[in-house]
């Protein structure tokens, strides 16, 4: 009763001061985001680099990316280009990286998905795991793992018609292969067996470079990062043959991720493929694409930092501001409170406590607002300020602020009686 | 003999250099009754409004004994010294201490948030307001009414908790004649209930309607 009594005066004080809490609202809403941001920022960076050297493949990896630049001489296609890299002394594979889009028919309708090359993720070095028992290796024909989502529509021991589509297919010079190239479009309609359903695929990386990577986590993330929005299905596959038992290589373009010889470093092998396809284009050991990633995340996170600070600056003033002239406002309220009951700490500590609900609503609000407009910041944050480590974090850091706010004010008026502040001693 | 009020041995110095050490009461032993209607008269910087102060556990004596319906005020921590303000005194200030964008009604509940006693609010509030007049005020701002209305709502507020002790700094220093006269009253009425009342006051008619008068000077009960 007297806790609801309580409350009905907090609830009073609050609406008495409604523009100071609005204010608050809206710098902590502001704090939510810069800190969850730059919080970000680091979680996905250290998780990514984390990732890919659990693997144990970091030093052993070069990435190739001729996307944005001409085939080297004598490599018309990314198909040549990969025998040729091949070929490369202390290489010990080369992977294209890419995903490509099917279409099946579901339930009547037409439905889509997204496949990966199963061989790319097991000469990456890298693992998944599948249900129990079931597995393909490098070499099968038409044998796919499917994801979680499309989990839900299939089961292991399901055959189904999927169509390729959205590049072109070509006969390779050799007559036995197909590859692709963007300057066409043709589709192949094939028939598949689901063998399995990947349990977890956190540590099956794969790659989706777009352009130069300038950032590490374009090149290597879990599949699972890659359509979870969308929710969409995934396919990972064998080797994959037409109807007429023609292969057809899921190439990318233009990305290649190529493993060295135990013997072999990284950058000798660079230097061996940039000597031998006579570029250096785009040619990256993982070391440097490491090293390029934590550059950028470094000036990233100093401009973050630094409108952080701004933002926390700007928010402590306020805060200070807001609860110092709210007091001096107050002090007919408080002197009614002292004389009817109220305690000088309660006093004091009401006008503190009155902007709790303003600081979790600001939070929440912080927090909504970057989970509604995720999509929209540099650099994609991901979903790790989702994580709850990052949610404590931030919870620590607004009690130290909160606190660090409040002390100096309490510490203040704790000393002087109602009579000495009425007096402006 | 029952007391609501039983002052020993007050001492009251400000330690602070601008006044040097100035000593504001200089030992006062005064018994008050319970039902009892004193005013404390006296010239400015006598001592009234300190030692209303150190009866109300607002002030820390610095030496001697205040006891409030038995209880020692000094060995009071500032919980209970708060509580006892709450429970047993209600306070009436000349600047009325009302929260003046708060409506009359929200004025009058204040003590009853911080009450432990088991009071219907609103039935108490309703009662004082009737008692001292102002129903039909119970939904205005208090920064709306007049010094009188205000003054009303002070003394409703200190009574709504049912105190034993009203304790009143000038009640009458900024109101007119007409309006000082029913303020008046109604502290005759209020002392009718057996409320005890103890009003320091420049105010010699204001001080003439207390049963007793004593006067303070140089911090000392003449």
């Amino acid at each position: 009763m007297r806790f609801l009594r309580k409350t009905e005066l907090y609830i009073c004080m609050i609406y008495e001061s409604f523009f100071s809490h609005l204010l608050l609202i809206i710098l902590v809403a502001g704090m939510t985001l810069s800190s969850v941001f730059v919080m970000s920022i680091f979680s996905e960076y250290y998780s990514v680099i984390h990732l890919a050297e659990k693997n144990g493949v970091g030093d052993k990896i070069v990435y190739y990316n001729s996307e944005n630049t001409a085939f080297p001489p004598d490599c018309e296609s990314s198909l040549i280009l990969k025998n040729r890299i091949e070929e490369v002394p202390g290489v010990r594979s080369v992977s294209y990286f890419g995903d490509y889009g099917v279409q099946f028919r579901c339930g009547g309708t037409l439905q889509y998905a997204y496949v990966y090359d199963y061989s790319s993720v097991i000469n990456g070095g890298f693992s998944f795991d599948v249900e129990e028992g079931q597995s393909i290796d490098a070499g099968s024909v038409n044998q796919v793992l499917i994801n979680q989502n499309a989990a839900s529509q299939f089961k292991a021991g399901d055959k189904i018609r999927i169509t390729l589509n959205d590049f072109g297919l070509y006969h390779s010079p050799e007559g036995d292969e197909y590859y692709y190239d963007i300057s066409s479009v043709g589709r192949v309609t094939i028939t598949v067996d689901i063998v399995g359903v990947v349990n977890n695929d956190a540590y099956a990386l794969s790659a989706n470079v777009r352009s130069f990577p300038s950032r590490l986590d374009d090149l290597v993330r879990p599949l699972s990062d890659f359509y979870t929005e969308e929710n969409e299905a995934v396919f990972i596959c064998g080797d994959l043959q037409d109807d007429e038992g023609r292969t057809i290589r899921i190439s990318s373009l233009s990305n290649l991720l190529i493993t060295a010889d135990p013997s072999c470093s990284a950058e000798e092998v660079k230097e061996n493929i940039s000597s031998a396809l006579n570029t250096n284009g785009n040619i990256v050991t993982y070391g440097e694409m490491k090293a390029n990633y934590s550059a950028l995340n470094r000036s990233l996170r100093n401009t973050s930092a630094k409108y952080m600070i701004c933002i926390f600056l700007l928010t402590f003033m306020v805060y200070e501001s807001v609860l110092f002239m709210k007091f001096n406002r107050r002090k007919e309220e408080v002197l009614s409170y002292y004389l009817c009951g109220g305690t000088w700490r309660w006093c004091i500590l009401s006008s503190f406590v009155m902007f709790v609900p303003s600081v979790i609503l600001g939070s929440l609000s912080g927090w909504a607002l970057l989970v509604r407009f995720r999509d929209r910041f540099p650099y994609s944050i991901n979903e790790y300020f989702l994580q709850g480590k990052v949610i404590l974090i931030t919870g620590l850091v607004y009690i130290a602020v909160s606190f660090a706010v409040m002390l100096p004010v309490f510490l203040y008026l704790k000393d002087k009686s109602l009579k000495d502040y009425e007096r402006g001693e | 003999m029952e007391y609501s009020i039983e002052i020993s041995g007050l001492h009251k110095k400000y330690g602070s250099r601008r006044e040097k050490g100035a000593n504001a009461l200089n030992g006062i032993d005064l018994k008050i009754e319970k039902g009892d209607y004193v005013a404390l008269c006296g010239v400015s910087g006598s001592g009234k409004t300190t030692l209303l102060n150190l009866i109300a556990g607002l002030d820390v004596p610095t030496s001697g004994e205040v006891r409030v319906d038995g209880i020692v005020m000094n060995d009071l921590s500032e919980a209970k010294k708060a509580r006892v303000r709450n429970e047993k005194i209600g306070f009436v200030m000349q600047d009325f201490g009302l929260i003046p964008y708060r409506t009359v009604y929200e004025n009058i509940a204040v003590p009853l948030y911080f009450s432990r006693k088991k009071i219907e609010h609103k039935q108490s509030i309703k009662k004082v307001l009737d008692a001292t007049g102002i129903r039909g005020l119970s939904s205005k701002k208090v920064c709306k009414l007049s010094g009188g209305e205000k003054q009303r709502v002070a003394i409703a507020r200190a009574l709504v908790n049912d105190p034993d002790i009203i304790l009143a700094d000038e009640p009458t220093g900024a109101l007119d004649s007409a309006t000082k006269q029913e303020i008046m009253e109604l502290f005759g009425k209020i002392n009718g209930s057996g409320r005890t009342i103890v009003v320091v006051t420049h105010d010699k008619e204001l001080a003439d309607s207390a049963k007793r008068i004593l006067t303070l000077k140089d911090g000392i009960l003449k």
